[in-house]
């Protein structure tokens, strides 16, 4: 039932009956005024609406389709790989801030989660000497992946280049070797990437940008003394030809954020 | 909200004006305020037509423009900066405007979400195929002089009125910013001695790595999100760009030649505006019934016709402005979206999946079938493992090609190396991507502005022989496309799915150029049209 149509008529010169009145308009089982505007006005054919009939921008409730759960930071940060799990690690690093999360007290179907960040990392390329293990070009790893609700999306992984070489010489440590340099500023990339959740029920969400990272194998590296600024540190006219280092990989953001949007797709 | 008569008439009461007008009199006042307790929920969302802007407004602006490196046929060729619409962006430090990616909205109180995507490209090459920047010479830093191997420092940003965006700037909040070398020294300052005078070690390590504030591939396309909440008023959305100021610890070089310049090329922006509190687009509609004053005759013509049937007929022809602002919440209104769509690939080994597929040319790039490995065109990414990225209607069937609608697509794909069999050191190496879509008549079709372009930037890696090797570059390539129904003559022609392709070249076409790729996936949304 969805038309009013009045049950009873007025007919003059009939005296008024005050029941077929009140069931004009209200009648539980009719199709009285009140009995439809409350709750059974319809639309569509046989419906109670004024074809051809728009919902328009001041019908909607304010938020109600769409809303933006944003975070964003701008500090600069750095992860190292002595603070950052092996690749094995599944619980990875949450990289702070490029994370978004909300609680919905609805089904919103759809969730299309946007995250970005300014990326750069020294990724060394270890160069040892014969005698010890060769890292294998995919070492040491450093990998950013996204988790949905702490669960990876494997689309999203995504490995790092490497970006700094250091040669350990021969590995008596009395004659260091001769290459490390960084290339660090050509590998400084922007990442914005998305990710479209379905069938998103009620209750938290949240996206989180996570890292980790290994150690350079054969860590220890005997360097050159001569390496731009370090030689101003030393702050000695020494007669060594390089000292003993330890090397790490490390990931730097910059500027980043992150954003759910719950859209509403019933 | 809920209404009853405020008074039943019953045959002992005796019947004056009050006790009638009270019975009808809530009727008459919900009328123009109706909201969701007065209607169905069942049925109704899918029975209503969403009005144009009532759930989103989209604004974009959005210029091709052709980096004219050729195809296959004619020869390929490095990127020039002479095609109409490129922009040589000011070595000045200074943000600057990006044309076509600018736009001007006037809402209500709102949400605006801005996405934007540019591709640049520091120009320019030399002829030898090498690359010519005075700043940035690969073979300086291969001989020995890493040092003068500078990224192109570019940044970009949305910036809203005026002001950048929070979180949406493509760099370091500061220009002078720069880390350490990972790398500490083991004795420091406890380095053992036992000469005279003792020998000083160094640290703490305080080794400044390269100054990092800027993108650093020398061909890249940047696609940057925002979302704002706006007051009413007009509005100006910017994507800016700039050259980061060069920063080292005693000195500021300054970017020191006409050629070492960064060019823009294609570019667009996408302003979609959700309503928070927008302004009444119909008329606020409203009911006049009279009540019975004293004396007032009570007839057929007066209850019946003038009042209760006059009820009814409006209740039964209920107007768009006689529901209340903010009337209707999701349980009564159609979805966001009219479709939508999504896919990825992954699981594929470390090393990647590759093509050595030709770069077809950008003015071939309207319509044309797949192509296959080795063969001269675009290939669809995949996964070699039976999925590729092709995104199609989430809930079957196509993407209406007739509706007023507008298609949002993103993608990202991790580009891992873009090799050439015998030399990896050359810096122009490109992988071409781009947004296609496979329409139900035509076939699949690569959307002409949405290609961007990525370089081996990577050519300074070398392995434990100390011998340069093909580094992974480790793209995460951007994609955007923006296809407006009511611009585009696809009547009858729906987009069966939307999907992702690659394709590389150099500049010799004799020499294959292997592009490798690895986990990537592509989000379609068909929002409605506003």
């Amino acid at each position: 039932m969805a038309q009013i149509i009045l049950p009873n008529t007025y007919t003059d010169g009939l005296a008024f009956d005050a029941d077929d009145h009140a069931q004009n308009l209200y009648d539980a089982t009719g199709s009285g005024l009140y009995s439809e505007l409350n709750g059974n006005l319809a639309a569509g054919g046989g419906g109670n609406l004024n074809a051809p009939w728009n919902v328009r921008a001041e019908h909607v409730q304010p938020n109600c389709l769409v809303k933006f759960f944003p975070h964003s930071n701008h500090r600069s940060v750095s992860l190292y790989n002595d603070a950052a799990p092996d690749a094995n690690d599944m619980t990875y690093v949450q990289l702070g801030d490029t994370s978004a999360a909300f609680y919905i007290d609805y089904d919103p179907g759809l969730v299309l989660w946007q995250w970005q960040f300014f990326v750069h990392q020294f990724r060394p390329e270890h160069i040892v000497p014969a005698a010890q293990p060769v890292p294998s070009p995919e070492q040491p790893k450093i990998l950013v992946k996204a988790f949905l609700d702490g669960t990876q999306i494997m689309a999203t992984i995504r490995s790092l280049a490497k970006t700094a070489l250091f040669d350990s010489g021969d590995g008596t440590g009395t004659v260091p070797g001769i290459n490390h340099y960084t290339w660090e500023d050509l590998a400084a990339q922007w990442w914005s990437m998305q990710w479209l959740a379905t069938g998103v029920t009620a209750g938290p969400h949240s996206i989180s940008i996570r890292v980790s990272m290994e150690e350079p194998i054969g860590s220890e590296v005997w360097i050159d003394r001569n390496i731009g600024p370090l030689t101003k540190l030393t702050g000695a006219g020494n007669d060594r030809t390089g000292y003993s280092h330890r090397l790490y990989s490390r990931i730097t953001f910059g500027v980043r954020s992150a954003v759910g949007i719950p859209m509403w797709a019933p | 909200m809920y209404r009853l008569p405020k008074h039943r008439l019953r045959p002992a009461n005796t019947l004056d004006v009050r006790r009638m007008n009270i019975g009808i009199s809530p009727a008459v006042h919900e009328y123009g305020k109706l909201d969701q307790h007065n209607f169905q929920a069942s049925g109704f969302s899918g029975n209503v037509g969403v009005g144009a802007g009532a759930y989103n407004k989209n604004t974009y602006g959005s210029r091709a423009v052709d980096p004219d490196v050729g195809d296959y046929t004619g020869g390929y060729q490095l990127p020039t900066a002479a095609s109409p619409g490129v922009i040589q962006l000011r070595n000045a430090t200074a943000w600057q405007i990006v044309d076509n990616a600018d736009v001007s909205v006037s809402t209500g109180v709102s949400w605006l979400w801005i996405n934007t995507i540019v591709q640049y490209i520091w120009m320019p090459f030399s002829a030898a195929g090498d690359w010519g920047h005075l700043t940035h010479s690969y073979a300086g830093a291969l001989g020995g002089n890493p040092q003068s191997a500078f990224g192109a420092n570019i940044q970009f940003a949305i910036r809203v009125d005026g002001e950048i965006i929070y979180g949406a700037m493509t760099g370091h909040r500061s220009a002078r910013h720069r880390e350490r070398y990972a790398l500490k020294a083991t004795p420091e300052r406890n380095f053992p001695t036992s000469t005279s005078p003792p020998i000083a070690g160094p640290g703490p390590q305080q080794t400044k790595s390269h100054h990092a504030v800027g993108c650093g591939p020398e061909a890249m396309p940047v696609r940057i999100f925002g979302c704002v909440p706006v007051t009413p008023g007009g509005h100006t959305v910017e994507l800016i760009a700039r050259r980061a100021p060069k920063g080292f610890d005693q000195e500021i070089p300054w970017y020191d030649s006409l050629s070492d310049f960064v060019a823009l090329f294609s570019r667009k922006m996408l302003v979609t505006e959700f309503p928070t509190w927008p302004a009444a687009t119909v008329a606020s509609a409203s009911l006049q019934v009279a009540a019975f004053g004293d004396n007032d005759l009570l007839s057929a013509a007066t209850l019946g016709t003038d009042r209760m049937a006059a009820l009814a007929t409006r209740y039964n022809t209920v107007q768009e402005g006689a529901v209340a602002r903010g009337g209707l919440g999701r349980e009564h209104l159609p979805g966001l979206l009219l479709a939508y769509g999504a896919a990825h690939i992954d699981n594929i080994p470390y090393a990647g999946r590759a093509t050595d597929a030709r770069y077809p040319g950008w003015s071939a790039t309207t319509e044309f079938a797949n192509v296959i490995l080795g063969d001269d065109g675009w290939w669809v990414l995949d996964n070699n493992g039976g999925a590729d990225m092709r995104a199609a209607h989430a809930g079957g069937g196509n993407f209406d090609s007739d509706v007023a609608s507008l298609i949002l697509v993103l993608a990202n794909v991790n580009v891992r190396q873009i090799t050439r069999a015998g030399s990896e050191l050359e810096p122009a190496l490109f992988a071409q991507l781009a947004i296609g879509a496979n329409r139900v008549v035509s076939n699949n079709a690569v959307i002409k502005d949405t290609q961007v372009i990525v370089n081996n930037w990577n050519v300074l890696n070398r392995d434990q022989t100390d011998a340069a090797i093909a580094g992974y570059v480790d793209y995460d390539v951007a994609l955007m496309a923006v296809l407006d129904n009511r611009q585009l003559v696809y009547a009858g022609d729906d987009w069966q799915d939307f999907f992702v392709t690659i394709s590389g070249f150099r500049p010799d076409v004799a020499d294959r150029v292997t592009v490798t790729w690895r986990n990537a996936n592509i989000t379609v949304l068909q929002m409605r049209a506003g």
